[in-house]
C-alpha cells in the first residue's frame, strides 16, 4: 500500500465571554481621571474635557462580536453613564464660570441647574450680551444629586483629590425641600453681589403649587420654568411689585394668585425692597431645580456674634424676670 | 386568616425583590469571537499559534476600566479532519468482508493560556478500508473528520488568556 499524500486540517473557532463587576461612579470618575492625568492642573475646562473625552471612548467602544444583553452592555451601565455625566457636567461647571470670569456670552450644556444659572445672570447682566443657554451634542443627561455634585465639586476643587473628595461627600439623591439645597457666591457666576439660592422643589400635593421662604432683600431674580402665576402670602402689607419675564411691570397683591404670563424661560423680578417674603409659584408638579439671585440681601449676623447677642437677650430677661421676681415676693408695704 | 398569614409571610420577599436591584444589573460582559483554520500533512504536521494579544483583545479580555474581573469562559469548537490518498495494488480475489488498506492515529494538541486546564489533545484513529467483493479500490483523496469542543473556565487571571493557544498535529 503506497500513501500518495494526506491533508490535516483543523478548523473552527474560539468564543471567549469575560464578566466584570460594575464599579460605583466615583470609581469610573476616578479611573478618568487618572487615565488623563498628563493633562496640566490647576483643574479648568481642559481637565474635565480630557477626563469626559477619555470616558466617552471607554463608553462607546466595541466589546462585544456576540450579543450582549442589554443591561451588561458597558453602553448601558448606570454607574459608568452617570460618572460620563459627572464629568461633562464637571466640564461645563467650569467652562460657565470660566465664561463668567472672562465675559464670554455663549454656554451650552444638557444640565438644566448649569442652564438655569447661565440665564439667571444673562437676565441680570444684560450688558454682558449673553445669549440664552443651549444644549450640547454629549449624549448623556445627568441626574440632579449629578448635576448638583458635579457643580458643587468643581466649585470646591483645586486639584484632583479634593474634586474626587467633594463627589465623595455629595449626596447620591436629592431630596425635594423648601430649604435651598445649595447657597452660592453669585461672584462665581458672574452675578455680582448675588446670593444664589438651588432649591429642588416640586409640589408635594401634585397641585404643583409650591411655597418659598425668601429672605430680606432689595430684589429676587427667579428663573422661570413654565410657571406663570405668582402668590404673595406674607410681605408688605400693600402687596408686591414684579417685572414679568416679558418685561411688563406687575403687582400681586398679598394672598391674590397673579397671572404672570406663560412660557418657560426669562426671569422673574421680585421688587421686595428689603422684605422678608413667602411667595407661592405654579406648575412644578415633579421636583426640579429653582434657582433664584437675591440682591441686596439683609445681612444676617455671623454664629459667634448672634451667639452672644442671644445670650446677652438671655441675661436681661434673666435680670428682668428676677426683679420682678423680687418685686413680686416682697411684701407689699402696708 | 389564612390569607392573611400567607400575605405576612409573602410580604418581605415581595418587597426586598421589589427594592433590591438584580444582582446582574451592575455586570459588564464583553466578548470575542475568532475563527482558525489551519492544514498540513502527514509530512508536514500543523504547529501554528492563535494569538489574542492584540489590542483590541485585551480591551475586551482584561480590562479593568469595566470593573472588577469576575471570571472568563472560554469555548473551542474544532472540527479535526484529515484525508488520503492510497495506491491500492488491489487483489485477485473478491474479498468477503472489509479490506483494511489503510491505518492512521493523528493526534491534536491544544495547548497555551488561552486553555484551562491545559494542554488538551484529541486523537483521531481511523481505518480506511476496501469494501467486500471489490477488487481494488481507487486513488482519491477520502477525508474523515471528527467534531469536538474544549472549554476553559477556570483562570488564574483575566491576562491569562490573552496567551492564546498552540496547536500542533502529529500522525
Amino acid at each position: 500500500m503506497t500513501l500518495l499524500a494526506s491533508e490535516v486540517r483543523i478548523q473552527g473557532s474560539v468564543t471567549v465571554q469575560v464578566q466584570y463587576a460594575g464599579k460605583r461612579t466615583q470609581a469610573y470618575v476616578a479611573d478618568a481621571l487618572q487615565a488623563t492625568a498628563s493633562v496640566p492642573q490647576p483643574l479648568a475646562t481642559t481637565r474635565y474635557a480630557s477626563a469626559a473625552a477619555d470616558i466617552a471612548a471607554l463608553r462607546s467602544a466595541t466589546y462585544a462580536t456576540l450579543p450582549v444583553p442589554l443591561d451588561e452592555r458597558a453602553s448601558s451601565n448606570a454607574a459608568l453613564h452617570e460618572a460620563h455625566a459627572t464629568l461633562v457636567t464637571a466640564r461645563e461647571s467650569a467652562a460657565l464660570m470660566q465664561a463668567a470670569a472672562t465675559g464670554g456670552t455663549g454656554f451650552a450644556s444638557r444640565s438644566g441647574l448649569l442652564r438655569q444659572i447661565w440665564d439667571l445672570g444673562s437676565a441680570s447682566q444684560p450688558g454682558l450680551c449673553r445669549s440664552g443657554a443651549g444644549f450640547t451634542a454629549d449624549p448623556v443627561s445627568p441626574s440632579a444629586a449629578t448635576e448638583m455634585a458635579a457643580l458643587t465639586a468643581v466649585m470646591a476643587a483645586s486639584d484632583d483629590p479634593s474634586f474626587l473628595a467633594a463627589l465623595a461627600a455629595s449626596p447620591e439623591a436629592l431630596a425635594s425641600s423648601t430649604d435651598p439645597v445649595a447657597v452660592f457666591s453669585g461672584m462665581r457666576f458672574g452675578m455680582g453681589d448675588a446670593q444664589l439660592r438651588v432649591y429642588f422643589i416640586g409640589s408635594e400635593d401634585g397641585s404643583g403649587q409650591i411655597t418659598l421662604s425668601l429672605p430680606a432683600a432689595e430684589r429676587h431674580l427667579v428663573q422661570r420654568d413654565f410657571s406663570d402665576r405668582l402668590t404673595v402670602f406674607d410681605g408688605a402689607a400693600d402687596g408686591l411689585a414684579f417685572v414679568a419675564p416679558n418685561g411688563d411691570h406687575g403687582f400681586a397683591p398679598l394672598n391674590e394668585e397673579t397671572y404672570f404670563g406663560e412660557g418657560s424661560g426669562g426671569a422673574l423680578a421680585l421688587l421686595a425692597n428689603g422684605d422678608a417674603l413667602r411667595i407661592g409659584l405654579n406648575n412644578y408638579y415633579s421636583p426640579r431645580f429653582l434657582v433664584m439671585a437675591s440682591y441686596g440681601v439683609a445681612p444676617v449676623p455671623e454664629p459667634t456674634a448672634f451667639s452672644l447677642m442671644l445670650a446677652g437677650l438671655g441675661l436681661i430677661a434673666l435680670r428682668t424676670k428676677r426683679g420682678r421676681y423680687r418685686w413680686t415676693a416682697t411684701p407689699a408695704p402696708r | 386568616m389564612r390569607l392573611l398569614a400567607l400575605c405576612r409571610v409573602l410580604a418581605l420577599p415581595v418587597a426586598l425583590a421589589l427594592t433590591v436591584p438584580s444582582a446582574m444589573a451592575d455586570t459588564v460582559s464583553t466578548n470575542l469571537f475568532r475563527s482558525f483554520d489551519f492544514t498540513g500533512s502527514f509530512a508536514l504536521p500543523i504547529d501554528a499559534a492563535f494569538a489574542l494579544d492584540g489590542p483590541d483583545d485585551a480591551h475586551r479580555l482584561a480590562n479593568d476600566r469595566l470593573g472588577s474581573w469576575l471570571g472568563t469562559d472560554t469555548m473551542i469548537q474544532y472540527t479535526h479532519s484529515y484525508g488520503i490518498s492510497l495506491f491500492d495494488p488491489g487483489v485477485s480475489t473478491p474479498p468477503d468482508d472489509n479490506r483494511l488498506l489503510f491505518r492512521a492515529l493523528s493526534e491534536v494538541v491544544f495547548e497555551g493560556g488561552a486553555l484551562s486546564p491545559s494542554p488538551q489533545s484529541s486523537v483521531l484513529d481511523v481505518r480506511w478500508v476496501c469494501a467486500p467483493s471489490f477488487l481494488q479500490c481507487g486513488t482519491g483523496l477520502v477525508s474523515t473528520s471528527r467534531s469536538s469542543s474544549i472549554a476553559g473556565t477556570a483562570f488564574a487571571t483575566p491576562a491569562a488568556v490573552l496567551q492564546g493557544f498552540t496547536l500542533r498535529s502529529s500522525a
